[in-house]
């Protein structure tokens, strides 16, 4: 790989509550190049946002991210680095798209004002200049009637419309990475569709690099060339697109990749990875997925696996690639085997 | 385009009780104006303390004259200016207080809330009336003074709302957004929560009017408000109440002032909370053409 634009190593950020404290990313490392498209999946609460918010270094008290963690980025480490200047990179170096069109704009300025606003956040022209840049930059997210567009409100846009704004708001400062989180979890399937193709587009004309997170497989599948799979907060696998969907390692990804609906697929049901994720306050020791592992055996609880060297680029945290002989025990996982007995003992 | 969706204004307008409150509130702001700039002192003038004491009302004097032989319609205008001011002053001011104090302990929130909300909760916990007629009581504070004090006993409220607006818009996913693309602190206040809490903010201030009015009436009733000569409304009513039963008019036109004045504010109020009401926006507003699906 040629020089990556972020590299993120040994990222940790922790959570002090009453109830403990909760290791919500712990111990992730990764590279995005410049220009690349990079899938970061996992379930809701295996650290995939917290990751995120933690580049842009959102995390509030009572969360931090914890010294040693590296995030380097224009050879600085925005870990460390003060207010100031992680001001002067949101939004002009890295940016963010959220998740819910509907909130991410505030229902009291005009879609161009707000817009505008980034531009004259970062002190990139006057008022006249950010406006029309604004109106420049809903043409480029394909708004029609942009200079009228721009003086409308949030609430009088549709939902497509809206996120197309919100794009337009991350990528007007022409960021080098821009975070979309869950980008098209809230829309249409027919406008989804619309909006990963809007934002294989604006890549391929302003090279930006993406981190696109999602817990969707199938969106995965149509925009990434690489993808990280999280899980209990650290990577557990990861992988080209190709090689992911064609010899997942890890018993967690072949688990997402099971319940993906297929066409053609004569199915009842759809296959679900059995239990959720465990509380961050408490991972599992050994292995944080053995409880819901079809294939775990006792050194999955004793030993945590480190991230075993799969294939060039590819690599995951299972102890099968240690004892691959072990694929062919499939048993029930123990969650499933807990609550079997749990359920005998109260009848 | 965006000419067919109406603006608050234009749908405040479009409720029959509100502008109905907005009339009386204009007549009684002019009236107000009147009586300070025109009538001023004149309202205290005594043009003949035997033959026109306790006069009925004529067309000389059409809310007839009390029992100095002041003109009662004169000192009701005079008076508006003095109520409506107060009123008025005493809210903006517990409005800033307040809306910032609340403003301050919900961005912030942690420890530094817990201590502001625990210090409200103390002042919230003292009776503003007995408060108010101890002071006053001991000290002849002004008119300057008694706004200040109305003002100083009125945002603990405000101050709540505020705050419980801004735990629930700083949650909003805007917010998180204006922080991921570079705004300050400052900015995310200014910009993006302020505006968002005005809408209660506007409707608590609305109602508090009437509020702080007939408080204040009640304080110059008790005689500890506006002091005489100086005509609020409380105090015309209170200067007519030894003769009540025959002139019965130096009472019923200030009481009608602040019956008026209250009912107007809180109606106006709760048509703010309506129009305002950004829930209702949906319902009441129709698509525009432009909305429609990319």
């Amino acid at each position: 790989m040629a020089e990556p634009l972020l590299r993120v190593h040994d990222l940790r950020t922790y959570f002090y509550s009453e109830a403990g404290v909760a290791r919500s990313v712990d111990g992730v490392s990764f590279e995005i190049a410049p220009g690349e498209t990079v899938g970061l999946v996992g379930e809701s609460g295996c650290g995939k946002s917290v990751t995120a918010l933690s580049l842009l270094r959102l995390i509030r008290p009572p969360g931090r991210i914890e010294p040693g963690s590296e995030i380097t980025f224009d050879s600085k480490n925005l870990a460390t680095i003060d207010e100031k200047s992680m001001r002067a990179i949101r939004g002009a170096r890295i940016s963010m798209v959220f998740q819910e069109p509907m909130t991410a704009l505030n229902p009291v300025f005009t879609v161009g004002d707000q817009i505008a606003e980034v531009v004259r956040i970062h002190g990139a022209g006057s008022k006249r200049e950010a406006w029309d840049r604004a109106v420049k930059m809903l043409e480029t997210v394909g708004i029609p009637a942009p200079a009228q567009r721009a003086n409308e409100y949030p609430h009088q846009l549709s939902g497509g419309m809206r996120q197309r704004v919100v794009i337009a708001m991350a990528l007007v400062m022409n960021p080098a990475l821009v975070i979309a989180d869950e980008p098209t979890t809230a829309l249409d399937v027919t406008i989804q569709a619309q909006i990963l193709e809007l934002l294989a587009d604006l890549q391929k004309q302003f090279g930006t690099s993406i981190l696109l997170i999602t817990h969707d497989l199938g969106v995965v599948a149509e925009s990434v060339s690489r993808v990280i799979v999280m899980y209990g907060g650290e990577v557990v696998e990861e992988a080209p697109v190709r090689e992911l969907f064609a010899a997942a390692h890890h018993p967690y990804t072949e688990g997402l990749l099971g319940a993906m609906p297929q066409v053609g697929q004569e199915r009842e049901r759809l296959a679900t990875i059995p239990g959720s994720v465990p509380p961050p306050t408490a991972w599992p020791t050994g292995c944080r997925f053995h409880d819901r592992c079809p294939y775990a055996w006792d050194r999955c609880a004793a030993e945590h696996p480190p991230l075993y060297q799969i294939g060039g680029g590819h690599v995951s945290r299972c102890h099968l690639a240690d004892e691959p002989q072990r694929r062919a025990e499939k048993h029930e996982p123990l969650v499933v085997m807990a609550a079997a007995s749990g359920g005998a003992r109260t009848s | 385009m965006s000419s067919s969706v109406r603006g608050p204004l234009s749908r405040l307008f479009a409720v029959r009780s509100a502008r109905w409150a907005i009339v009386v509130i204009g007549l009684l702001t002019l009236g107000a104006l009147i009586g300070w700039f025109v009538i001023g002192q004149k309202a205290n003038y005594q043009p003949d303390i035997v033959g026109l004491k306790n006069a009925r009302p004529s067309l000389s004097h059409p809310f007839g004259t009390d029992q100095f032989s002041r003109d009662v319609f004169a000192r009701v205008l005079t008076g508006a200016a003095i109520s409506l001011s107060i009123g008025a002053l005493a809210v903006v001011f517990a409005t800033v207080v307040g809306a910032t104090y609340g403003l301050v302990a919900g961005y912030f929130g942690g420890r530094a809330d817990t201590v502001m909300m625990r210090v409200l909760d103390g002042l919230m916990s003292i009776p503003r009336v007995l408060l108010l007629v101890a002071v006053l009581t001991v000290s002849h504070p002004g008119l300057a003074g008694l706004i200040l004090l109305l003002g100083a006993t009125g945002w603990f409220t405000v101050a709540r709302l505020v705050r419980a607006e801004v735990l629930t818009i700083r949650e909003a996913d805007f917010i998180a957004a204006a922080r991921a693309l570079g705004a300050s602190s400052r900015a995310t206040i200014w910009r993006h929560l302020l505006p968002n809490v005005a809408a209660p903010v506007i409707v608590s201030a609305t109602l508090g009017v009437g509020n702080v009015i007939a408080l204040e009436a009640g304080l110059s009733y008790l005689g500890i408000g506006a002091q005489p000569p100086t005509p609020s409304w409380g105090s015309i009513f209170l200067d007519g109440v030894p003769y009540g039963l025959t002139a019965w008019w130096v009472l019923l036109f200030p009481g009608l002032a602040i019956v008026a004045t209250v009912l107007s504010f809180n109606i106006l109020g709760d048509a703010l909370r309506d129009v305002l009401d950004p829930r209702q926006v949906h319902v009441a507003r129709p698509l525009p053409e432009s909305a429609r699906e990319i």
